[in-house]
């Protein structure tokens, strides 16, 4: 098991970088509309959001292993275009209820959705956005086989990328200033829609 | 007509104006000859005559954009010819297998640059840094004119400064507006240099550039190539002819280019301010109407100050019945430097930055002409 991990770590390690972009277009206008102030609040935000691509690469690895061979690969294809879409649209309507709270409709939804989770949400949503290495790993799960197999790589790949994702709490300082949060929520609002469009057109 | 009160001697003129025309011809002159040599030279004596009617007058904003928009028009010419020379069409075709790159799609791809730079480098071809070489020219550029890049030496500028300019009074009124819209450019600046990163690709260019009208190398997809095409050509139209045609304001620079929101972060860098002088400003707001960028807020106003997305176009200046708006250095207020010591020292860095820019295209596009009038 010490094996696999360690294989997992250093795979996560070694495509960290692509990690870091598919990451970074939700999470730093996240934090910047956030407007956390000090860092320890975008520490805990950052946090949220990677123990929710935790519990998606857990949950993830343990049903590749399981299911091991008889999960095809277009599959997984219909599932990250499901997620990207879904993760968009979290990003627009946080982005829309944050930015315009004085509009009823805005608060109403806001009173309705979990809006303290989001962060959560986005890491599980992107958790199962599917890139390259994410296909590496699962390719490698398959081929090991065995739920706990699956779960212990994913966790070791976790720990990989992770660390790579940690200068984005760079934008820290930026956050207390109204306009970086005014930006960080147009940002979101161009990143989503650019992503809602991309995911209908199928690339 | 009324001189400004920061009109210069015409002695001081003509010896600044000199300097100029020597700097340009010294720094740009050597590497052509016969009529090309010719056309240089004629040009940086236009840009003399251009600048010396600035420093005589005290007024900048008419001399200025004569100059910025005969550098828009040289540039989108030349880049038209040398595609014809290229590719026998006037458009970008597929025979041209990469995006050309200009200060806009590098500021908004920047993320990709410092990957490539790190693939490089892990790979042990570290010497591959040629984006490395166009950061050095910017980050001079950057050092010496700031924001002002995009009034002095920008051809996107030139083009919807030349467009506001073809009213005298605007037809629609547009002088405010709401809270955060200023800084959209700013939030596609993120959204480019993510995006951008993620998909490894130039968004910028494949999704917002107008000049990437008629372009045939785009994605095979239809669709998709329709989307891009309509992006271009909606922000095209509105951003950069329709809207200053109308409003007198730069759209297109004021809302949309990420390039302004870069330079009004790292333009920081630079030396050169604009002040508004609290004891000589009466609240007139004349410099918010005119201001073709929105870089004046009413509420900044109050507290005299102006957005760092100014690119020192020089337009309130020139508004401002009581003078008092100006040119500063940073952490130098108006009171502590000799007079119009900061003016001159900018305006000669404008001037000089923004020639030895058009001299790349403008004297080839004279020579094409002399050549075409020729027959």
């Amino acid at each position: 098991m010490i094996r696999i991990l360690l294989e997992g770590w250093l795979l996560g390690l070694s495509t960290g970088p692509y990690c870091l972009g598919a990451c970074a277009p939700f999470l730093v206008p996240f934090l910047l509309a956030e407007g956390a102030g000090t860092l320890r609040r975008n520490v805990a935000l950052v946090s949220e959001f990677l123990l929710g691509r935790l519990v998606a690469y857990l949950a993830f690895g343990a049903a590749v292993g399981w299911v091991g061979e008889t999960l095809k690969p277009h599959l997984s294809q219909h599932l990250a275009s499901a997620a990207l879409v879904v993760t968009s649209a979290v990003m627009i309507l946080y982005a829309v209820v944050k930015g315009l709270p004085q509009w009823k409709l805005c608060a109403l939804t806001a009173r309705r959705l979990p809006m303290r989770r989001v962060p959560f949400l986005l890491g599980v949503l992107i958790g199962i956005n599917v890139c390259p290495p994410f296909l590496v790993a699962m390719a490698r799960i398959i081929q090991l086989g065995g739920a706990a197999t699956g779960a212990v790589f994913f966790l070791g790949f976790f720990a990989g990328t992770t660390l790579l994702t940690v200068p984005l709490l760079v934008v820290s300082p930026f956050t207390r200033s109204q306009r970086a949060q005014r930006i960080g929520t147009l940002a979101a609002i161009l990143i989503g829609a650019w992503f809602l469009l991309t995911a209908w057109l199928g690339r | 007509m009324k001189l400004h009160q920061a009109a210069l001697p015409t002695r001081t003129s003509v010896v600044l104006a000199t300097v100029l025309f020597l700097a340009l011809v010294g720094l740009t002159a050597g590497a052509a000859n016969g009529e090309r040599l010719i056309a240089r030279i004629v040009w940086a004596g236009m840009i003399a005559v251009m600048a010396g009617r600035v420093f005589v007058t005290g007024r900048i904003s008419r001399w200025r954009s004569v100059f910025f928009i005969i550098l828009a028009w040289a540039f989108i010419v030349q880049f038209k010819a040398t595609l014809i020379g290229l590719t026998g069409s006037a458009f970008i075709t597929p025979d041209i297998q990469e995006v050309p790159y200009c200060h806009i799609a590098i500021a908004s791809s920047f993320l990709n640059h410092l990957y490539q730079q790190y693939l490089a480098f892990m790979s042990g071809a570290w010497r591959q840094w040629s984006p490395l070489t166009w950061g050095v020219v910017w980050l001079g550029v950057t050092l010496v004119l700031g924001q002002a890049w995009c009034s002095w030496a920008c051809f996107y500028g030139g083009l919807d400064n030349g467009f506001a300019l073809l009213r005298r009074k605007p037809l629609v009124k547009w002088v405010w507006l709401p809270k955060g819209v200023r800084d959209l450019p700013a939030a596609i600046l993120i959204a480019m240099l993510l995006l951008s990163l993620v998909t490894l690709k130039p968004i910028f260019c494949l999704w917002v550039c107008p000049l990437k009208l008629g372009t045939g190398f785009l994605e095979p997809d239809q669709l998709t190539r329709k989307l891009q095409l309509l992006s271009f050509a909606t922000i095209g139209i509105v951003f950069l002819v329709v809207l200053p045609w109308l409003t007198k304001k730069r759209a297109f620079c004021g809302l949309i280019c990420p390039f302004g929101a870069w330079q009004a972060f790292v333009g920081r860098l630079n030396p050169y301010r604009v002040q508004i002088q609290p004891d000589r400003c009466t609240q007139c707001q004349r410099c918010i109407v005119v201001c073709p960028t929105f870089a004046i807020e009413r509420e900044g106003l109050k507290q005299h100050r102006v957005l760092p997305y100014c690119n020192r176009c020089g337009e309130c200046m020139d508004a401002c019945p009581t003078d008092a708006i100006g040119y500063s250095l940073v952490g130098k207020p108006f009171a502590s430097l000799p007079p119009k010591t900061a003016r001159i020292a900018f305006l000669l860095s404008a001037w000089l930055i923004g020639g030895a820019v058009s001299m790349w295209f403008v004297p080839e596009v004279m020579v094409k002409l002399w050549r075409w009038v020729a027959g």
